[in-house]
């Protein structure tokens, strides 16, 4: 069984962020970044799941070469080799991000397809079930269980839905995206970190990849830093608190 | 409650940017050890240092080990921990490859180990003991018995101690009362018998077996250190490979401490059914040459907890000081109404903040330098160059040792007192950081004796070898290109400060060959701190001179006028990396200018001659 994993960097959720002064990106001088934590939750899985049905997982990725820091991180804690897709990932968009691993895909041909239901850098939530759609594969999104058959033909997922969870079969393959309740992702063990630097990344580039539409179909106009917040004030009794929230914040 | 934080910057600025560890990579032995290799080596170690072993440091403290029905039970959560730890491969990093290791440089099993012991150095009991135990019997074991114990301590699966202190034995360990009897048809096995206390994970569940080192007297053999041997004492017999039939050890209590709650500090008695045997190492009478092997990296060890600890306490006290607000500025007390202000900005917490700052950094440079040393002495080209490194390490060893712990506990009160009333309560931990760190400067030799080590032993020997080694590299730097820097009045400073140290160490030379020993002993730790000082004052400065280097290219490139302090101060609130080589600056003023100038005082403490402390009559 051969599982392909999306991976995805994002700047250290922890972190001071600054904007670029003409507003149009995040100031990355100094920033550093870790792997985002939906992408490990679906590393982890395929990595449980390779285990117990003798499977391989391989790791992709889009960007330059310094992504390639977070890919060997991914690499160290189990995964046999990655894929990196040469690309400035300050230009992508979901949909051409979508794109790229649909092609990557096509090379691949592999059972399961993995993407954390969303990174938390700019919170989309689109690529997974883009891919699902450009590939014409069974999605199944935001996972919390994800139980492969012994023949590894099906997949049973259960989906973490409004108002409580749904369970579904899927006919593999298909692309799975995981929510966090999904596991608790492995430390990284020293000899295996040893190893990743050893393992293979591939690169490739848009044109290795046959992908035509470079399209952004996104436009970022601006960003803006959140407004500072605003200093509290006392209250003085329980009845002004009660007259505050209904009359100046309408809470209630 | 809070959060793990550790200064990574300054780890990997002093592995990278200073003591350039990339140009190991040279040597064959570590053709491996890739800084990029290292760098991520170190985020998982921050990684594993914050989610498993900070979140059970408190419950360490407040639950703390537990004797119940004669066996030792740790906190909870701890074998879970340990389990992680060990199946991670932390223990070895540094190990040679032959021996199930990665065969990493030192320095970088150090750094890795700063962190975990910031974060819970309760928990690093028990693996830093295996790392010990582990290392004397790969050096001094026959093939039979490093067959038997060394890999599956590598891996933790077993864990190891150091059985020395006897109740009437502690610094003078050769007074020890421990038997050990010859059983005859099984050449190197013998009978134990006797009581240890002070047994540091001498017993627990963490793992199958617990492998003692334990110093002991064969039955006939002279008095004194001569006639002391080392023991391999399993808690289990090992059968087949296995732990098998009990070895007769029982724990007879558990110390109460002021601090280290989450150790299983351990009286331990050996053979009370005379049914426990051991296992000569190292060769008969052997014993206190081994050990000291062993305790001199026991010695650096204790540096660790030295720089951890204040390290983790600084980072406490500044995310406190950023956010108690108290009073109002110093310049605006006389204005009515005037603004409230967190109380970062009160000199004197600024003071404090940056003093602690200092010291830690200043211990880490010391204690990842004397490591760096041992890594360059392995792979030197020929005798004379692995002398060289090796003599700074030995007169390094006691000053990291009694320094980083001296100096690391006072920063660690001087963190408390950032924090007021609520340091003093335990809310925000940092008196636990303090009590833990108080042990540092009594066990493997307090520092009196380390004291005694340095003045006694290292500053003599070979004519003064070491000595002249060492402050040989002090000097190389004070005369060199940063004289004419932006730093050259903390040079000048360090030079006067070194030539002071070298006047006492004579004047010491002097008085003993008059046969007075007792005066310069009474000054030996008052000299120690004198080296320590020199050398953190050394280190700190070459840093800074790095760091103004990459602060002066990050500024120009864009466009900040240094000299305008406003602009400077805004800009830095937004550039961590420029920040931090700032802040190595401020941290080398700072040592050279506000603490280094105690070696002056204390070489004229020692200049007048006064003896009352020797001449009182209590």
């Amino acid at each position: 069984m051969k599982i392909l994993v999306a991976f995805k960097r994002v700047i250290d959720p922890d972190a001071r962020i600054k904007l670029t002064a003409d507003r149009s990106g995040v100031d990355t001088d100094s920033v550093e970044y870790k792997a985002n934590p939906f992408c490990e939750n679906a590393l982890e899985e395929a990595l449980q799941i390779a285990e117990e049905h003798d499977g391989e997982v391989v790791l992709v990725s889009a960007g330059g070469p310094d992504i390639d820091k977070t890919i060997r991180a991914g690499l160290a804690l189990g995964a046999e080799r990655a894929i990196r897709v040469e690309i400035e990932d300050t230009v992508l968009d979901s949909d051409l991000a979508a794109r790229v691993f649909a092609a990557v895909y096509k090379e691949e041909e592999p059972d399961i397809f993995f993407f954390g239901k969303q990174a938390i850098d700019s919170d989309n939530n689109q690529c997974g079930q883009l891919v699902a759609e450009y590939l014409g594969l069974p999605q199944a999104c935001f996972a919390s269980e994800v139980v492969i058959d012994d023949d590894g033909e099906v997949a049973t997922v259960t989906r973490e839905v409004d108002g409580g969870l749904e369970t579904i079969a899927l006919t593999l393959p298909a692309v799975i995206t995981a929510d966090l309740r999904l596991n608790t992702p492995r430390f990284a063990k020293l000899p295996d970190i040893m190893k990743a630097g050893r393992k293979t990344i591939d690169v490739m580039d848009l044109d290795d990849l046959d992908i035509e539409d470079t399209a952004l179909k996104i436009e970022l106009v601006s960003l803006e830093e959140p407004s500072a917040r605003q200093a509290g004030v006392k209250v003085g009794s329980i009845d002004e608190l009660v007259d505050k929230l209904k009359n100046e914040a309408r809470a209630l | 409650m809070s959060e793990f934080y550790a200064d990574m910057r300054d780890i990997r600025f002093n592995l990278f940017d200073f003591l350039k560890l990339g140009d190991l990579k040279k040597h064959e032995r570590f053709a491996h050890a890739d800084p990029e290799l290292i760098s991520d080596i170190l985020d998982m170690a921050f990684q594993q240092a914050a989610e498993v072993l900070y979140p059970i440091n408190e419950i360490g403290d407040r639950v703390g080990a537990k004797l119940v029905d004669g066996k030792v039970v740790m906190p909870p959560g701890f074998k879970e921990a340990y389990k992680t730890y060990s199946e991670s491969g932390w223990t070895g990093l540094s190990v040679d490859p032959e021996h199930g290791g990665q065969g990493l440089p030192f320095v970088c099993h150090l750094a890795t180990q700063e962190l975990f012991t910031a974060a819970n150095v309760n928990f690093m009991f028990t693996p830093g003991l295996t790392h010990g135990a582990m290392g004397l019997i790969a050096e001094f074991g026959t093939a039979d018995q490093k067959a038997t114990y060394v890999e599956k301590m590598v891996t933790g699966e077993w864990a190891g101690t150091m059985c020395l202190t006897e109740p009437q034995a502690g610094t003078a360990v050769p007074d020890l009362k421990s038997t050990a009897t010859p059983i005859e048809g099984r050449e190197g096995f013998y009978k134990i018998k006797g009581q240890k206390i002070f047994i540091s994970s001498g017993d627990h569940e963490l793992t199958d077996n617990i492998i003692h080192l334990y110093l002991a007297r064969v039955e006939g053999d002279p008095p004194g250190a001569k006639g002391v041997s080392l023991f391999v004492v399993p808690k289990y017999r090992v059968e087949g490979g296995k732990a098998g039939a009990f070895n007769d050890i029982s724990t007879v209590a558990l110390e109460e401490k002021l601090g280290l709650h989450g150790s299983a500090t351990c009286q331990l008695s050996f053979g009370d059914n005379d049914d426990c045997e051991g296992w000569l190492l190292g060769g008969q009478g052997n014993g206190l040459k081994c050990m000291f092997k062993m305790m001199n990296e026991a010695r650096i060890a204790v540096g660790i907890q030295g720089v951890g600890l204040p390290a983790f306490a600084y980072e406490k006290a500044l995310r406190y000081s950023k956010e108690r607000v108290q009073g109002s500025r110093v310049s605006d007390m006389k204005k009515k109404d005037a603004d409230r202000v967190a109380i970062i900005e009160h000199p004197d917490v600024r003071r404090m903040l940056l003093r602690v700052k200092a010291i830690s950094q200043a211990g880490r440079a010391m204690l990842y330098y004397g490591a760096y040393c041992f890594d360059n002495h392995l792979v030197a080209a020929d005798e004379k160059e692995s002398a060289h490194w090796m003599h700074q390490l030995e007169i390094l060893t006691p000053i990291i040792k009694a320094w980083c712990s001296d100096e690391g506990f006072n920063a660690c009160v001087e963190a408390l007192q950032v924090f007021g009333g609520y340091g003093y309560i335990k809310e925000y931990g940092v008196e636990q950081l303090l009590r833990d760190a108080k042990i540092a400067s009594i066990y493997e030799g307090t520092n009196g004796i380390q004291a005694m080590d340095l003045l006694g032993r290292k500053v003599a020997r070979g004519g003064g070898v070491m000595m002249r080694t060492m402050l040989g590299e002090v000097t190389k730097f004070i005369e060199g290109p940063a004289k004419e820097g932006p730093l050259q009045g903390e040079v000048v400073a360090l030079g006067k400060a070194t030539a002071a140290l070298g006047q006492v160490a004579m004047s010491f030379g002097q008085t003993m060959m008059k046969g007075d020993v007792d005066y310069p002993m009474m000054h030996a730790t008052g000299f120690l701190q004198m080296f320590g000082d020199v050398i953190g004052s050394w280190l700190l400065t070459s840093q800074a001179t790095i760091a103004q280097t990459k602060l002066d290219e990050r500024l120009s490139a864009k466009g900040i006028d240094a000299n305008d302090q406003a602009e400077l101060t805004t800009y830095l609130q937004d550039d961590a990396d420029a920040r931090f080589w700032h802040g190595k600056v401020q941290s080398a003023r700072f040592f050279a200018n506000q603490i280094l100038p105690r070696v002056r005082a204390r070489a004229a403490q020692v200049k007048t001659e006064d003896r009352s402390a020797l001449n009182v009559v209590f």
